[in-house]
């Protein structure tokens, strides 16, 4: 005999019975679960409207669930009734003067059916009072005299409005010269930058202006060469005067070197004159990669600031974000990395 | 030709009719005779027990590998869509109401009529063919408190165990499978579904295994009676007690279904 026929009646005892503690461990969990057991104490309150209002709505405090609704009718004076319980764990908070509110969002953020307890140390109300709510002149009175315990509204379109204040507030300290802000580093950077650039245009406007004086000089001995030159060139003028035993040559092999000092010593500014437009130009040659590299930091800048302005014009809020930029980098490095 | 026509309907309409009323005789002389059970339990007893061994327990296998593949369907099915419209939530509900208030009991009441349903009306219409039902009748043994009453008490009380099998496997089928695919801890899994259980899901889901049990259980042994003399009425009957199982089971699901949301 098969050992299921031999043993059918404990088989299927033990088939039925884990199948009883199956449905009835189910059964319990669901029903602890959904509070089947638990006491709820009844209450009501009359809204203006039902808008918003359903049966079966959780009633929370400071977030957490507390209780729900439970029936939900229309007075004769057209009134809107709501029955709802408040969980056995949190009927101590059901102190004289509580209210209850609806409150809304029209982002659709938030919201729901809000409990605010007294704000007394008073013994909860007893079960079936009437609880007022904010829709009523009695509720809102209470709320005005401070009896409720009801937080400030931190919804999202005062976080929303916030940050746009804060963000006009930036704006403005940046506009007045407040460096504390990003914007406003941004601003005082761009200052720094172009009082720098300043710095050296001024110094390229003393070069410059040395070089126009060294090449006024140059102007004027290339003339005077240009007419030496004239003078060499006219077999009559200078030539007879020079063979002339009376001439300036006798004169100057034998004025006891009178002429020959004046000549060396014409040379030795000449020789100077040099030597400091070489330096000027060794000096206009050294600042150049710094001029440049400040004009290039100062472009960079720049274009920050530009996309600080365009991010703020087109604020996420407002607009559409910072318009995507395709990064060119420059072939030119910034006096920093010069060696110097 | 009309007349005859209308005569033909009228006698077919009229010996549906008396069938009608004939199962309902045999149906109420079940429910007469079930709570004899009680009196003669040496007799029925072991009857009742065997048929659940046969209906239920050997039927074991076979649901909790259904319910297992159903949930998993479900679980990978709703993971996959509800999130999208931001509803990944309902999953639980749509598990209870899939699995523990439709697809359980139907499929089980399937799972049976076409495992004990054809068995039990074979099984009394080869008694019917061979002349044992008159020998019970002849030694005064009532066939319907013998032999019926042991079958419905074991067919009804099988359905509603293997429901309750297959909702527990269905349930945690799909935990596993969520395991495989999204792993969340069991306890906010089993809280979850806690949640989205009402009482009247269980409700319903009991009720309807009660009376799928009992449609398929009378069904059975009304059609297996109602072979007259010869053995190839068997399997025309068999055919039609699970036909008319199906159909019956469908209808009662309706009509319950309905009732729950009215």
């Amino acid at each position: 005999m098969k050992f299921r026929i031999r043993y059918a009646d404990q088989v299927v005892g033990l088939f039925v019975i884990l199948a009883g503690v199956g449905a009835a461990a189910v059964l319990v969990l669901a029903g602890v679960n959904q509070r089947w057991f638990a006491r709820d104490y009844a209450f009501v309150s009359r809204f203006g409207s039902a808008n918003g209002l359903s049966v079966g709505m959780p009633i929370t405090l400071k977030g957490f669930e507390i209780g729900r609704t439970s029936s939900l009718s229309l007075n004769a004076d057209n009134s809107v009734e709501l029955g709802f319980v408040v969980f056995d764990t949190f009927y101590d908070k059901v102190k004289p003067h509580s209210v209850l509110e609806l409150a809304s969002n029209p982002l659709g953020l938030g919201g729901g059916l809000q409990f605010h307890p007294g704000r007394n140390d008073l013994q909860p109300v007893a079960e079936g009072a009437f609880i007022p709510s904010l829709d009523s002149a009695a509720g809102r009175e209470l709320v005005v005299r401070g009896a409720v315990d009801r937080p400030a509204q931190d919804n999202q379109i005062n976080d929303i409005l916030d940050s746009v204040g804060s963000l006009v507030a930036g704006l403005d300290a940046a506009v007045k010269g407040d460096p504390s802000g990003p914007l406003g580093r941004t601003f005082v950077e761009l200052a720094n930058v172009v009082g720098e650039v300043q710095v050296v245009l001024t110094s390229v406007d003393l070069a410059v202006a040395q070089i126009q004086e060294v090449a006024v000089n140059l102007t004027a001995a290339s003339d005077n060469i240009a007419a030496t030159t004239e003078e060499l060139r006219d077999p009559t003028g200078l030539v007879p005067r020079l063979l002339d035993p009376q001439g300036s040559i006798a004169t100057f092999l034998d004025d006891d070197n009178l002429l020959f000092d004046q000549v060396d010593s014409a040379l030795v500014e000449v020789n100077e004159i040099i030597d400091q437009l070489g330096e000027v130009a060794d000096f206009v040659s050294d600042q150049t990669p710094q001029i440049t590299g400040l004009i290039e930091e100062g472009r960079n800048t720049l274009s920050v600031g530009q996309d600080v302005l365009e991010g703020l014009s087109n604020n996420p809020l407002l607009r559409g974000g910072i318009t995507r930029e395709v990064a060119q980098p420059t072939t030119v490095q910034g006096f920093r990395d010069e060696d110097f | 030709m009309a007349v005859a026509a209308l005569e033909r309907i009228g006698r077919d309409l009229r010996a549906r009719v008396r069938k009608l009323f004939y199962a309902t005789g045999f149906f109420l002389q079940v429910l007469r005779h079930t709570p004899g059970v009680a009196r003669q339990p040496h007799v029925s007893l072991k009857g009742i027990v065997l048929q659940i061994l046969f209906t239920g327990y050997e039927a074991f296998g076979i649901v909790a590998l259904v319910s297992l593949s159903i949930g998993a369907i479900i679980i990978i099915q709703g993971i996959a869509l509800l999130p999208r419209f931001g509803q990944g939530e309902l999953v639980y509900s749509i598990l209870i109401i899939v699995i523990v208030r439709e697809l359980g009991p139907i499929l089980t009441a399937f799972i049976i009529t076409a495992r004990s349903g054809t068995a039990i009306a074979t099984e009394l219409g080869s008694m019917v063919v061979s002349h044992e039902v008159e020998a019970y009748v002849a030694v005064g043994v009532n066939p319907i408190s013998y032999l019926v009453v042991p079958r419905f008490i074991g067919v009804t009380v099988s359905v509603v165990v293997l429901t309750i099998y297959f909702s527990i496997f269905g349930l945690f089928g799909s935990y596993l499978v969520t395991q495989l695919i999204e792993p969340i801890p069991l306890r906010d899994y089993t809280q979850n579904l806690l949640s989205a259980l009402q009482l009247v899901d269980i409700v319903s889901t009991f009720f309807k295994s009660i009376v799928f049990g009992i449609v398929i259980s009378v069904v059975a042994t009304f059609e297996g009676f109602a072979v007259e003399r010869s053995s190839t009425e068997i399997p025309q009957r068999v055919i039609r007690a699970v036909s008319r199982g199906f159909v019956l089971c469908f209808v009662a699901n309706a009509i319950i279904t309905l009732i729950y949301y009215l």
